[in-house]
């Protein structure tokens, strides 16, 4: 009896401790981050002018001309501003430029820059720093793309509000490429005063600055409030909570625990949908994934097999399961909304032509390949269906699937057969849609190692052409010509899933660089 | 006298023939005393039997699974567990209970082999540092390197540098796991080689060879057994758990963790297609553990409590 | 003792060294671009070219590794990270809380839970109870962690939607994180107590202490508990070192912004310098944990060279370890 009450009483005191040892411990740790990560979170919400964003992605650094990730963008648009930008419909529109024109030979873009722009910092933006900033920018790795065209020599700054871009060739693409997030304004005093430590505490023109954050984990933003659109943004705070796990972003908006989640995952938009505390945002964007075809070695260097797999695959059934009804069936080369998008048709399952084209080849009885793909579900998932609905004509598939990093060496290295990939044209327009295939572009030589030097000639021509119905003509023949070389087998236009409280108002998807604006949001 | 002595005679037959019977029920060789007390200890006794039923299961898979483990059918996706599939249905249609079974040969496979290879060169590596001094310290060295980076984190490290697949996720699996056999083995020789019996063999002019294969060896296997029945659990769980962060075998593969990776999405609404995996590991891991506790128990009996 | 201990601190550089020169090789094999990646599809080889040259993955290796280890030795600078451009060390000292926080409560919870049920299910040998305790503990030991902290959050997050599947703003957000390594680890801690104590349970002194009249409470805490501490402390330590790996599932799940994620993040984004040195630094942690461990054994028990009984891999582990130690020790005097 003794015993019993002795041991219970052990029990209860070594578990008291425990749970002791376990608060202490927990109120202990937490580092020295302003934020303190003990706060609830629900205080804070309280007076619901904080909006809170699930997101997949830490935006790794504040340097707006790093990193070429979307989500990163979609953190760093808060809070840099582009001199234009793009609008839902693929137009370009003003931002920090209030209007701008071309010289008479097309070789010179004068920006008007808005008046009253005012810095985090208090100070007004200039010319001035539009070219520092473009000039830091055009030797940042992943920025500097943006600028190839650029004549520095001839690019100046005209007054305190104008400035002139110049380019060593007419080349029309190059105010879309201005429309870029890495090609934010920065203040050009703030980073020579910061002595290199501009990016931890960063000075934009944005509708926030930012005001605490933990490393890879919650990044506070707060209003700026000389911002330059009267009355914006609406929203006091927001915060950018980093939930890697696309399941748990669904979990954490369902229970509350965030009122707006980017990168929903596809398997959870019936669930969404159907919850009327919740609201979905769908998109087409601006990509397109393909089948691409490795073409300087068998057995995809001869066309007709190409073309076989093309019309042995039924990419609509495919497409309907791996993207879990999300995603448009792709209708061409390039997303729709893309101007230099031709309505030509794609292919078709057909069978019979399929084992046609396969005996012509001379593999009446199939062949054996292996198709690659990055470990994203729905690329992986449509892998496997394409490997089924091949084997019913005899084609052998294995997949391979791979973790981003591999891939990348895998297909630098030209080992595949073909793949599964997707590509975002961020300019909305056709030259960079198109130019994947143009011999001297190396990523697409990686892809596909596929050359045609009279479809180089015609995008080279389609770029320096002003008029856009004759540059949209070239277009459609570049188009007809990867259609029949069946280079690549386009297979879905990714949507753009957000998901957010349905108390939220004013949110919309951003289609060309998925990185929704915060500041027209506001709580009803 | 002779009353005495008969008196003793008498107990000395007595206790003779108690100690054949005692021969009769209980066998006397080592191994046939093991077993009995293997038996003896109920759990490990069935943990055996799962593991003997999943092996022949593993084998018998293209037989015994009711469907293909790669069978689309776009008719049936994500069923939850009905009359037709047992274990519901996965994101293709494909039967989950079918994927469980095959899945079985490789977890099998990869546990079993993984071990063999880790054991083999953690033993000989152990006997040998065990066994010469100048070695030991470069050996034990190079083991406590390997073995400061926790297991899992050296697999992940290893895998990602081969990149996945079967074979690489083996190879990290092995190298990761080579430090425990060096070391038990190593210590375990270390005992024995001060034994009076290595000391005869050595002073009649055996071989080293000879010594560590034939006097050793042999006296050292019973920890490294009862940490291979481990091992085993051990591999499976590591290539699961490799699988599932995306680092070890690619799906369509029905490698448990990487089948439980690709339902996690549907965690919510079919819970079936995480829920089914992990059991599985769980029970294959449980019988391996129990089992390994059983050989502990019945190769040393002063640890039996 | 002192001796000893600087002895103890002086061999585990080497150790360190290896660590570094083993992940530093592994990553460097790995057949990934990290300026490749960075730049995304849109790259040209030029601009490739051009980042490897002002990341210095151009240098030969042994440069590369020299470079690092000089780092690491002469001004504590685990290098910068290729994904972030910023300070490696000073990205793990904002995430190593995290990791540290849960390793440490998940351990106080392990240790409370297990010795305490450990306690219970050696008093009460052969019981009902004893039975329930070694499934429970070995269902614990079996559990692949990543399953385990699918179904708490199936369970209390989803269904019952008590508790955060995700985040660490407050007390609620460890609750789940905190009981799965913290399960795997009282149920490692409760084999180790409930045999070690059965193990002095039958000893001399206790028959004595008994025989004496002492109160079977008494007995239990003042005699067995303290003979059988040894053993359980070496599985705590050990234990620790193993949650610190099982730590970076758990986070990966939990999206808790500690070191395992990073690491994990580290080795999807080719991040060289950032995967190196968590690695090192969790070894680094693992490696003190032991030392400590060890002087700690020779102020409980000056005898220490008895075996420990009980669970045959932690028993080996430790015995190997001592051994090694002792050996290493002999051969100097």
């Amino acid at each position: 009896m003794k015993t019993k009450r002795f041991l219970a009483m052990l029990l209860a005191v070594v578990t008291i401790l425990g749970c002791l040892a376990g608060c202490a411990s927990s109120n202990g740790g937490g580092g020295n981050n302003t934020l303190d990560p003990g706060a609830d979170i629900g205080e804070i919400r309280s007076s619901k002018d904080t909006l809170i964003v699930g997101t997949p992605q830490d935006p790794a650094n504040f340097d707006p001309n790093d990193n070429a990730i979307q989500m990163v963008w979609a953190f760093k648009k808060n809070i840099y501003e582009t001199l234009v930008t793009l609008d839902n419909e693929g137009n370009i529109v003003p931002m920090l430029a209030e209007s701008w024109e071309y010289s008479d030979d097309y070789m010179e873009l004068t920006f008007h820059l808005r008046q009253g722009v005012i810095f985090h910092n208090g100070e007004e933006m200039t010319a001035e720093d539009v070219l520092f900033s473009y000039q830091r920018a055009s030797e940042m790795a992943n920025a500097s793309p943006s600028f190839t065209m650029v004549d520095w020599d001839n690019t100046r700054i005209v007054d305190e509000y104008t400035i002139v871009i110049a380019t060593k060739q007419v080349y029309m693409p190059q105010l879309n490429y201005l429309a870029f997030p890495l090609t934010a304004i920065f203040s050009k005093k703030a980073y020579e005063e910061s002595g290199g430590d501009f990016f931890k505490a960063p000075i934009g023109t944005g509708p926030y600055k930012v005001a605490n954050y933990i490393s890879g984990d919650t990044y506070e933003l707060e209003a700026h409030d000389q911002y330059w659109e009267e009355g914006k943004p609406y929203i006091q705070h927001v915060i950018f909570r980093v939930i890697t796990e696309a399941t748990n972003r669904t979990i954490e908006l369902e229970t509350g625990g965030v009122d707006l989640i980017y990168e929903a995952p596809a398997s959870d938009i019936e669930r969404l949908s159907s919850n009327e505390d919740v609201v979905v945002y769908r998109d087409t964007s601006l990509n397109t994934n393909f089948i691409l075809f490795r073409c300087d070695h068998a057995p995809f260097d001869n066309q007709l097999l190409r073309q076989a797999v093309a019309y042995a695959v039924d990419i609509p059934t495919a497409i309907e399961t791996a993207y879990k009804g999300t995603g448009v069936v792709a209708t061409g080369w390039c997303s729709p909304s893309i101007s230099g998008y031709a309505d030509i048709g794609v292919y078709e399952q057909d069978l019979d032509k399929a084992r046609e084209l396969m005996a012509e080849a001379g593999y009446p009885d199939g062949f054996s390949c292996t198709l690659y793909t990055d470990t994203t579900a729905e690329r992986r998932d449509l892998a496997e269906i394409l490997q089924n609905q091949l084997g019913e004509i005899g084609i052998d598939c294995k997949v391979e699937s791979m973790e981003p990093v591999a891939y990348q060496g895998m297909y630098a290295r030209g080992e595949h057969d073909f793949m599964l990939y997707g590509l975002t044209i961020t300019t909305a327009e056709g030259d960079k849609a198109f130019r994947w295939w143009h011999s001297e572009n190396t990523m697409g030589q990686q892809f596909d190692a596929w050359s045609d030097p009279e479809y180089d000639a015609l995008l080279d021509e389609a770029a320096a052409t002003i008029d856009e119905d004759a540059r949209n003509e070239l277009y459609r023949q570049a188009q007809e010509m990867l259609k029949e070389a069946c280079v690549v087998i386009p297979t879905v236009h990714r949507e753009i899933l957000s998901a957010a409280s349905a108390s939220l108002m004013g949110f919309e998807n951003d289609l060309g660089y998925e990185s929704p604006l915060l500041k027209n949001c506001y709580f009803a | 006298m002779t009353a005495s002595s008969k008196t003793m005679d008498q107990k000395m037959a007595a206790a003779e023939a108690k100690r054949k019977k005692r021969m009769k029920k209980k066998p006397t060789t080592m191994a046939g005393e093991t077993w009995h007390r293997f038996k003896k200890n109920k759990l490990a006794y069935i943990g055996m039997w799962y593991l003997i039923a999943m092996v022949v299961i593993a084998i018998l898979a293209p037989v015994i699974a009711p469907y293909g483990m790669d069978d689309q059918n776009a008719d049936a996706i994500l069923l939850t567990p009905n009359a037709d599939h047992w274990f519901g249905t996965d994101n293709f249609g494909r039967d989950i209970l079918s994927r469980i079974l095959y899945g079985s040969r490789i977890s099998l496979m990869v546990g079993f082999a993984t071990v063999v290879f880790s054991m083999t060169i953690g033993v000989v590596l152990g006997a040998l540092a065990a066994y010469y001094q100048k070695l030991d310290n470069v050996m034990m060295r190079i083991v406590d390197i390997i073995g400061g980076i926790p297991q899992m984190l050296l697999a992940m490290a290893i895998a990602a540098s081969l990149g996945s697949g079967l074979r690489n996720m083996m190879i990290a699996v092995i190298i990761s796991t080579i430090p425990q056999y060096a070391r038990i083995t190593r210590s375990s020789v270390l005992t024995i080689k001060e034994s009076e019996y290595v000391e005869a063999a050595k002073s009649i002019g055996a071989s080293d060879g000879h010594i560590i294969f034939q006097h050793i060896l042999p006296n050292v296997m019973s920890p490294i057994i009862v940490q291979s029945t481990l091992g085993v659990a051990n591999a499976i769980m590591a290539s699961a758990t490799l699988s599932f962060m995306g680092l070890g075998i690619q799906p369509p593969s029905p490698e448990w963790g990487a089948m439980l990776a690709a339902g996690r999405v549907y965690l919510r609404d079919y819970p079936h297609m995480c829920i089914i995996p992990g059991v599985a590991l769980l029970l294959i891991s449980y019988a391996l553990n129990v089992l390994g506790d059983g050989f502990r128990d019945a190769f040393d009996p002063r640890l039996k409590n | 003792m002192l001796k000893y201990v600087i002895k103890r601190i002086i061999s585990m550089i080497p150790v360190l060294l290896g660590v570094i020169v083993i992940v530093f090789t592994l990553m460097y094999v790995s057949p990934g671009d990290p300026a490749a990646l960075k730049l995304g599809t849109e790259a040209t080889p030029e601009a490739i070219a051009q980042l490897r040259a002002e990341m210095g993955l151009d240098r030969p290796y042994l440069v590369q590794l020299g470079d690092y280890i000089l780092g690491v030795i002469t001004r504590f600078d685990l290098g910068e990270s290729y994904r972030t451009g910023a300070e490696v060390s000073a990205e793990i000292v904002g995430r190593i809380g995290i990791t540290l926080k849960l390793a440490f409560i998940s351990m106080a919870v392990g240790s409370v839970l297990g010795i305490a049920l450990g306690i219970l299910s050696a008093v009460k040998q052969y019981s009902f109870i004893d039975k329930i305790m070694t499934v429970f503990a070995l269902f614990g030991i079996s559990t692949p962690s990543f399953w385990l902290a699918l179904m708490l959050i199936l369970a209390f997050s989803v269904n019952l939607g008590w508790l955060p599947a995700s985040g660490s703003y407050g007390l609620r957000y460890w609750i789940l994180p905190c009981a799965t390594l913290g399960y795997q680890a009282a149920g490692i801690i409760m084999r180790m107590t409930r045999s070690s104590m059965l193990e002095s349970i039958r000893q001399d002194f206790v028959t004595t202490a008994r025989a004496k009249g002492q109160t079977e409470g008494k007995i239990i805490v003042r005699h067995v508990l303290r003979k059988a501490l040894i053993p359980i402390i070496t599985a705590i330590g050990n234990q620790f070192c193993y949650l610190l790996g099982g730590a970076v599932l758990v986070e990966s799940v939990f999206s808790l912004p500690g070191l395992g994620k990073y690491l994990v993040d580290g080795i999807s984004n080719l991040d060289f310098p950032a995967v190196t040195s968590s690695v090192l630094v969790i070894a680094l942690i693992s490696v003190v944990v032991m030392l400590v461990l060890d002087i700690l054994y020779s102020f409980v028990d000056p005898r220490i060279k008895a075996t420990y009984q009980g669970d045959a891999l932690f028993k080996a582990r430790k015995k190997a370890l001592k051994e090694g130690g002792e050996v290493a020790h002999d051969s100097k005097q």
